[in-house]
């Protein structure tokens, strides 16, 4: 379980993020929303150890974040940050292969490369292994990352397992959105609990299952999917109009109309 | 790996076994080549009466050892660096390693004039180098940002401030030197391999080691760096400590290479990219294989500066400069800074 009780962080002497607290549990996913400015990336950070919180404290399986040794929170835990260009033309294949640093020197290379392969067809980029990754798209290397992270909890199987996750689907086409988004579910039914800053409020309701919307570096709300992401809150968050559409079964927010 | 990172590593140990070949082989004192390679394959002599394997084993063997060695060292020091500030312009003069390195033997020469000439200014030069250059890494480690991790803005502007420094004071230096003390230092600064030695290879040598080994056994973390320090961190890797180590790696490997040799710049540029060209950025290839490339140019650097016709001798830091300068210019034109 990852817990935080009460996290706050300064950034600048700014106060970005004013006492928050989540719990989200094994094989759970909560997309964390909320308008560019309330302290989503904050919150990721705090929670991956990024940046250091001012009040509060993060937990995560019980122990607090600072007390864990890094490999094993590497083994442990992984995190895709928003798109950061590589400094060198490593091929897709290598990036996604990084995975395995936490477990170096532990597996044979066959059972590498089978964890690499996995990984990059889960994502759907296998096609692209051996391209360098300074000249994919934004969108085909936010998969890569994908694909290095789940190769990072890959061994972990069976044991307690996070992935935090900005924005993963911003740069994705519709169909590689749901793809990703299919492919956290997949992990969670696996027992990975799974945090993912999202924007899309109809694809949070359609694949998370709780919900924490930020504004202004508070919890504005929180709860499970259907009871947070409704018009009411919705329109009240993001300040534009937020209303139903589809029918009472298979329904869907309409924004800004 | 792949077929071509297969076959590179052989490749480039043959290209340097017969530039090492025709660098025994080859030189101005009139023994020709035949003798030469006898001599090699004799062992030495032990006898002074042997002129061929005098020359061979206390003058052309030491030359070639140290400028494989520091071709190794320089390339290395490089591709520690260009993995630390993420770009594949980093240099160890860049940083203002050389420039320390250079100013700490040059005090040497100067304040001990004793020393100069003698067979131990390799050691005493080494020394004050040395020292010089880990204050280097020192400034540069306090180069530190609030956060706590060396900035590479921070950095690199450090290495511009202590280049100018160091300059300043090797100038103020020279100002203060004799005619004669002029003509040495000025030939050392330029960088060369003539007054190589099996002292100083056999130092470079202990301090090259333990530093190729520690970068060889860091690769994979290397690699993480690619993706910035939160990144690597994500995955686990120590970004403080490895940052602080490849510091000094750098500055151990660049500052005694420049204590031993003067400035030979360039090598820690341009072997590392032509491996990147042609194998990848994987530092589980490119920290062998630039070792292999960086040792190859220098050698041939080497050869070349003491082939020209008329016996004239080149300072091989002149040599290494002259191609690796217009390559740098190149790789800046093309680089989206």
């Amino acid at each position: 379980m990852l817990q935080a009780d009460t996290i706050s962080v300064n950034r600048s002497g700014a106060k970005v993020l004013d006492g928050v607290s989540l719990s989200l549990e094994a094989g759970r996913i909560l997309a964390v929303l909320g308008p560019n400015g309330a302290g989503k990336s904050s919150l990721l950070g705090a929670l991956a150890g990024d940046l250091p919180v001012a009040a509060g404290k993060v937990l995560l399986a019980g122990r607090e974040l600072s007390s864990w040794d890094r490999r094993e929170l590497a083994r442990t835990r992984a995190v895709v940050t928003q798109e950061n260009p590589p400094a060198f033309a490593h091929a897709a294949a290598e990036v996604a292969g990084l995975g395995l640093l936490p477990w170096e020197g532990m597996f044979s290379r066959a059972e590498e490369t089978r964890w690499v392969g996995e990984a990059m067809a889960a994502m759907d980029v296998s096609a692209l292994a051996r391209r360098p990754v300074t000249e994919l798209s934004v969108g085909e290397r936010q998969r890569v990352h994908l694909a290095r992270a789940l190769v990072q909890l890959a061994p972990a199987a069976g044991k307690a397992r996070f992935l935090l996750l900005d924005e993963p689907v911003a740069s994705l086409d519709p169909r590689h959105q749901h793809l990703l988004l299919a492919a956290l579910r997949k992990l969670a039914g696996e027992g990975v609990a799974v945090l993912a800053v999202l924007h899309d409020v109809n694809l949070a309701r359609r694949w998370a299952d709780d919900a924490l919307i930020l504004r202004s570096g508070r919890a504005a709300a929180a709860g499970p999917v259907g009871g947070v992401l409704v018009p009411g809150v919705v329109s009240e968050v993001f300040e534009i109009p937020a209303r139903w559409v589809g029918t009472q079964e298979d329904r869907w927010l309409a924004l800004g109309c | 790996m792949t077929a071509r990172s297969r076959a590179a590593l052989p490749l480039l140990a043959l290209g340097l076994a017969l530039a090492a070949l025709l660098s025994v082989c080859s030189g101005s004192s009139g023994v020709s080549a035949g003798s030469a390679l006898r001599a090699l394959f004799s062992g030495p002599s032990g006898t002074d009466a042997d002129l061929a394997s005098r020359v061979v084993w206390s003058l052309r063997l030491p030359r070639l050892l140290l400028a494989a060695l520091a071709g190794a060292s320089l390339a290395s020091a490089g591709a520690a660096l260009q993995a630390l500030v993420r770009n594949p312009l980093a240099e160890a003069g860049l940083l203002g390693v050389s420039a320390g390195g250079s100013l700490g033997a040059a005090a040497v020469l100067l304040l001990f004039p004793v020393l100069a000439g003698a067979s131990l200014v390799s050691a005493t030069a080494l020394g004050a180098a040395f020292a010089a250059a880990l204050a280097c890494g020192f400034v540069l480690f306090l180069a530190r940002d609030r956060e706590g991790g060396v900035s590479v803005t921070r950095l690199l502007l450090s290495g511009v401030a202590l280049n100018a420094l160091a300059g300043a004071g090797l100038g103020l230096m020279l100002t203060l030197t004799s005619d004669q003390q002029l003509r040495t230092l000025a030939f050392w600064m330029l960088g060369s391999l003539s007054r190589a030695d099996w002292p100083s290879v056999a130092v470079l040598a202990g301090l090259a080691l333990p530093c190729g080994l520690l970068l060889a056994v860091r690769a994979r973390s290397l690699d993480a760096l690619s993706l910035g320090e939160p990144g690597a961190a994500h995955l686990g890797v120590n970004v403080p400590r490895l940052k602080g180590e490849l510091v000094a790696v750098a500055a151990i490997l660049a500052g005694t290479v420049t204590a031993l040799c003067g400035v030979i710049g360039f090598i820690g540029l341009v072997a590392p990219h032509l491996v990147r060209l042609t194998l990848g950025p994987s530092h589980r290839n490119l920290l062998p294989a630039s070792s292999l490339a960086g040792a190859l140019l220098l050698v041939l650097a080497d050869l070349a500066a003491r082939s020209l016709p008329g016996g004239l001798e080149l300072p091989a830091g002149a040599v290494t400069a002259l191609l690796g300068a217009p390559l740098f210019l190149w790789m800046l034109k093309r680089s989206r800074l």
